[in-house]
């Protein structure tokens, strides 16, 4: 049964897979285009239509499985693996399914994404969608492999002469323009959303083994630096703005953060917090500030302290 | 003489309350210094450090990412009732239960008023349920049936991520309708069990604690109180932590209120709760051991090494014992009383820990003032939830130890400075529904047409005010 449903799938892809037919091509040209920020809720729809329309179509699923790696969310991406989990079961003996199993893996569990291509590989060496990602992969930084990317890119352009492969990862759009050179003027609602913009960068990257657990942490770090510089412009905005009990309390609540801060963060959140009562109050606010980061941090701050007190009081 | 908070605001609402000149009043939370907090006495100095490192853990805030500035913890959410252990385990020190903003040794407001709006972006702030108040005790809501009428029982989170700065944006998961559960009379709660001393519980053998249980036996069904154990489904064995002792051990104990209080999934509780994929914002289970330790090293000490619900267990597993302060003549004479009334038959003061594999923990002799055996309390005390085997009306002795220095009392919070304190909580334990039959014992869904604790309460209420007054100092140098 096996070998008949492989014959029948052989047949299927005897047409060299190197672009969509001339009925998907129109219809992925019709796709409206998508927002970066967009969640998939937004915009999974055309592309599940566009599926549900070619259901046996290599480049339809693909767009599918595209924008739910580009706009989903950890539930989101389980699902859809889930999905083709059972699709892959379903149309066992289908190669096309297989490669669409292990795509669906791409940037999760990129491993199990090569091991399956090299099994449709294997059993249809002239799958060239197969060659096409496993060259993606190898071209990658994270799972570089310049012979295996060579060799695999020269398989899919024998099958599929001037075909064209896409990055790996995607690029990450880019970190909020506001906290490179934070705005005297910004609002505390261009802070959320800067603050939301960047959570959603991180959680692109939190979410894929395309990126290494040092470029993770990395930019976990980052993360916080942006949110030290968010609370200092949102305190400045509720006082530009006359909302000095929200400034106050945000102040606290910055201490409140910077006593559970630990590494080198702790400069960065000090000086934030510091910065904010020389604006307020002067010296003294900064001197009794410091003070209780003193009594918090029982003397193992006391180098970073005794040099932000140096440089407050030169100011 | 003792230093307490509030007993001049307390005497004023109990005589109030009773409209008659009631003479005794419950002290309020004792002052001074935490009564618990610490590690164990006789620990050795690694295992100081253990319990230290594994109380910094305890003490992390959770955000949804992990990337919000001071709150490293990852993986809060979809719902959540706190975002660190210790926010709720307060008072008197890290480990304990509800803090109160006025009263007790931390003074600071329930924690979970600030959850509606912490980290919230601009107009996506949530709102703060009617049963939580800034001076109330921090609370977990459950639900007792399901909208097709079959059992619920579950914890359904106060809050949700949606409206987070570090949530998905693709998370709009709404909280639950409190308003309308509580008019349908649907919603029962609980608060936070403190932790201190659990090591020496779970350190108990079943031999003792079955042993000194049948040991009361006589006296018991003379007063009317039955009891038994909750144990375990699968291997049988008794399990002794929560409300209704419904959980086997202090891991079990952690993980499971690791995912239910903080949405965080874990090693011992590894699924997301809610089933919301557009909620899930982390690969699953967010909180497991490490290979790598900080540094990098295949090595690394246990805190580091270990999942959180691990360092929790640990936390917990190695803390002290409360103190108790039991000297002046009205305590000691409080004590006499206690016993003598028949508070101890189920409040059993003293139990021994068996062999321990920590320095100078076997054998130690400890004063939980619990049997940890569950006992149907009546229609007064029922919530109608189903934990392991204890019904809808029974609960586990709730353990006594530290009870001077808390604020809030019974499983739902319902007794605390505004209301009396400690002399409505004894009062509540006695219930009898006058819907029952003569010769009936339970109502159709499970709850005991008497209290267990009548008796008992009958003997409280026939005592004179100064020896009720001399029991509820005792109850507070505990």
């Amino acid at each position: 049964m096996t070998c008949v449903l492989t014959a029948v799938a052989a047949l299927l892809t005897a047409v060299p897979l190197c672009e969509p037919g001339a009925a998907v091509q129109r219809a992925l040209a019709a796709l409206p285009p998508e927002s970066r920020a967009a969640t998939l809720a937004e915009v999974a729809g055309p592309a599940r239509a566009l599926r549900e329309q070619f259901p046996e179509d290599v480049f339809a699923h693909e767009r599918y499985q595209d924008v739910v790696t580009a706009h989903g969310v950890e539930g989101e991406l389980k699902a859809m693996q889930a999905e083709y989990a059972r699709l892959r079961a379903i149309h066992d003996g289908d190669v096309r399914f297989l490669y669409l199993w292990g795509r669906s893996a791409l940037g999760r569990g990129t491993r199990r994404a090569i091991a399956a291509m090299k099994e449709v590989s294997k059993t249809d060496p002239d799958f060239a969608p197969a060659h096409r990602t496993l060259a993606e992969i190898y071209g990658s930084a994270a799972f570089a492999d310049a012979a295996g990317e060579a060799a695999e890119r020269s398989r899919f352009l024998a099958t599929c002469p001037g075909g064209t492969l896409a990055p790996r990862p995607a690029p990450l759009p880019a970190r909020s323009a506001l906290f490179e050179h934070p705005p005297a003027s910004a609002s505390s609602e261009e802070v959320g959303r800067a603050l939301q913009a960047d959570e959603a960068r991180l959680l692109r990257m939190r979410l894929f083994d395309w990126y290494a657990d040092a470029e993770k942490e990395g930019a976990i770090r980052e993360m916080k630096e942006e949110y030290w510089t968010g609370f200092t412009l949102t305190v400045r905005h509720y006082r530009r703005t006359g909302q000095k009990q929200k400034a106050d309390a945000l102040l606290v609540e910055m201490e409140q953060r910077l006593s559970r801060t630990r590494g080198e963060l702790f400069g960065v959140g000090a000086r934030a917090v510091l910065g904010l009562y020389a604006d307020g109050g002067g010296r003294e606010g900064v001197h009794a500030a410091l003070e209780r980061m003193r009594a918090v941090t029982g003397g193992s701050r006391e180098v970073e302290l005794a040099a932000l007190e140096r440089a407050f009081e030169t100011r | 003489m003792r230093v307490h908070t509030w007993s001049t605001f307390v005497a004023i609402v109990a005589a109030i309350g009773a409209g008659a000149a009631l003479a005794q009043s419950d002290p309020g939370p004792r002052g001074g210094a935490a009564s618990a907090g610490g590690p164990l006495p006789g620990l050795n100095a690694d295992e100081v450090g253990v319990f230290n490192a594994a109380k910094d853990t305890f003490e992390e805030i959770d955000s949804v990412s992990g990337g919000v500035a001071g709150e490293d913890g990852v993986g809060l959410g979809p719902t959540f009732n706190s975002n660190s252990c210790s926010s709720c385990h307060a008072q008197p020190a890290t480990g304990g239960s509800s803090p109160h903003p006025r009263l007790g040794q931390v003074l600071v407001n329930n924690p979970q008023v600030a959850l509606a709006t912490l980290d919230r972006l601009a107009g996506r702030n949530q709102v703060v349920p009617s049963f939580i108040a800034l001076d109330g005790p921090v609370r977990e809501a459950r639900f007792i049936k399901n909208p097709d009428g079959s059992n619920d029982g579950g914890v359904h989170g106060l809050f949700t991520i949606a409206g987070r700065v570090d949530a998905p944006a693709s998370c709009t998961l709404a909280q639950p309708d409190f308003a309308g559960e509580l008019a349908r009379g649907n919603v029962i709660f609980r608060i936070p069990t403190p932790t201190f001393g659990l090591g020496l519980v779970e350190n108990t053998s079943e031999e003792q604690l079955i042993g000194v249980f049948n040991s009361t036996a006589t006296d018991r069904a003379r007063l009317g109180i039955a009891g038994r154990f909750n144990r375990n489904g699968n291997d049988g064995s008794i399990t002794r932590f929560g409300w209704k002792a419904q959980n086997k051990s202090l891991l079990i104990f952690a993980g499971e209120a690791y995912n239910v209080e903080q949405g965080v999934s874990n090693e011992v509780f590894p699924n997301e709760r809610g089933g919301i994929e557009s909620c899930e914002a982390n690969p699953t289970p967010e909180d497991h051991s490490h290979i790598r330790s900080p540094a990098g090293s295949l090595r690394g000490t246990l805190t580091e090494m270990s999942n959180d619900a691990v360092n929790f267990a640990n936390f917990m597993r190695l803390s002290a014992a409360p103190r108790d302060t039991t000297d002046t003549i009205s305590e000691r004479n409080g004590r006499s009383l206690f016993n003598a009334i028949g508070c101890n038959l189920c409040h059993t003061q003293t139990l021994v820990s068996e062999e321990s594999i920590f320095t100078g923990q076997t054998e130690v002799a400890y004063h939980p003032f619990s049997d940890f055996a569950i006992h149907h309390m009546g229609q007064r005390l029922a919530d109608f939830v189903s934990q392991g085997a204890a019904g809808a009306d029974e609960f586990r002795t709730a353990p006594l130890w530290g009870v001077g220095q808390r604020i809030f009392f019974l499983h739902d919070g319902r007794a605390g400075p505004a209301n009396g304190g400690l002399l409505r909580a004894i009062s509540q334990h006695a219930s009898t529904n006058p819907n029952c039959v003569a010769g009936q014992n339970f109502t159709a869904d499970g709850v005991a047409c008497r209290s267990e604790a009548n008796g008992v309460i009958a003997n409280f209420n026939s005592l004179t005010a100064g020896q009720k007054q001399d029991i509820l100092n005792f109850l507070r140098s505990l």
